[in-house]
């Protein structure tokens, strides 16, 4: 099973892959909404396993549990990061007469840094950090830095 | 006979109203036969089989609370549905628009957890996942094939009574 550094490996290189994508985030809103979501999902199962010794292996029983205390108040930054990657991988129309043809008609790619890195996996880092992450974790942690980030 | 392309799309789809009878809500099926019969395949796809009849009960509850929640928002809305997904049930809102919005999906988090945290609702797992204005065949992919139930708009602000 892994341990909750194995999570923050993890997570680390998921926002090394976020920086990388971060610098053409106008051509990449797609990846950074799915790199986004898969660093939270590391942060998420590195504090279930911190804070009660036990991760999730998929992705309902990890949504379950989020909805539950105490860690409900991760939930509402997850399952928008969830929902907006779930967008991003499998949505696309290419009806003409409906609004929504590809993700950047959901969310402009000059807005999915600010939406959803700032507003929603950053929330949830602090989050993770100030109420379940141990020491080690939090020292090893690498969070979202928001001067890194090309948003005006 | 027509072709695949011809037949109609939304044919498994069983559009659920909510009505005021004699001041009780409840919530009525366009087809109840095919209601009953997607009910309890929603209760064998989600394993919930030796619980069938609290299953069925909270499954009631938890339609009035999602047309509760619907009745203040369709302004935004498009179309909702529950479905299966991921072996647990799926609430799924179509919005009226394109963008993401940010306040919209706070609120759907909200209910997630309010649900989760109903005690009487306790065989229940819902995830709410919100989709921006698509076509039906874009939505196709979201909605298990068997189990499509569609939140009808008779009185989007609150149930109507029968007969009207």
């Amino acid at each position: 099973m892994a341990t909750e550094l194995d999570h923050i490996t993890l997570a680390n290189k998921n926002n090394a892959a976020l920086l990388y994508l971060a610098k053409k985030h106008t051509e990449y809103p797609e990846w950074i909404s799915t790199v986004a979501f898969y660093k939270a999902l590391q942060i998420v199962e590195a504090s279930f396993v911190a804070h009660s010794g036990v991760g999730c292996h998929d992705h309902p029983s990890r949504l379950r549990r989020l909805r539950e205390a105490p860690y409900q108040s991760m939930y509402k930054h997850f399952r928008v990061l969830w929902s907006a990657s779930t967008v991003a991988r499998y949505l696309y129309d290419n009806q003409s007469q409906n609004k929504y043809a590809s993700f950047e008609d959901f969310m402009p790619a000059d807005k999915v840094l600010k939406m959803l890195v700032c507003r929603r996996l950053l929330p949830l880092e602090g989050i993770a950090v100030q109420h379940f992450l141990s020491d080690k974790g939090k020292e090893a942690l690498k969070k979202v830095h928001k001067p890194s980030l090309p948003i005006n | 006979m027509s072709s695949i392309e011809e037949r109609p799309k939304n044919r498994n789809i069983v559009q659920l109203d909510w009505l005021d009878v004699d001041g009780q809500v409840v919530i009525s099926p366009s087809d109840g036969d095919r209601y009953g019969l997607k009910v309890r395949r929603a209760i064998e796809l989600l394993q919930k089989t030796q619980y069938r009849d609290d299953f069925e009960k909270q499954l009631q509850i938890l339609n009035k609370l999602l047309f509760q929640w619907l009745s203040t928002r369709w302004d935004d809305i498009d179309k909702a549905f529950m479905t299966v997904r991921d072996g647990d049930l799926a609430f799924i809102v179509v919005t009226q628009n394109d963008e993401y919005n940010e306040q919209f999906e706070d609120d759907l988090s909200e209910l997630d957890i309010q649900i989760a945290n109903d005690v009487d609702l306790n065989l229940i797992n819902l995830t709410s996942i919100s989709l921006p204005s698509v076509s039906a065949e874009a939505l196709d992919s979201f909605l298990h094939k068997e189990i499509r139930l569609s939140f009808g708009n008779g009185d989007r602000t609150g149930p109507h009574h029968a007969g009207e």
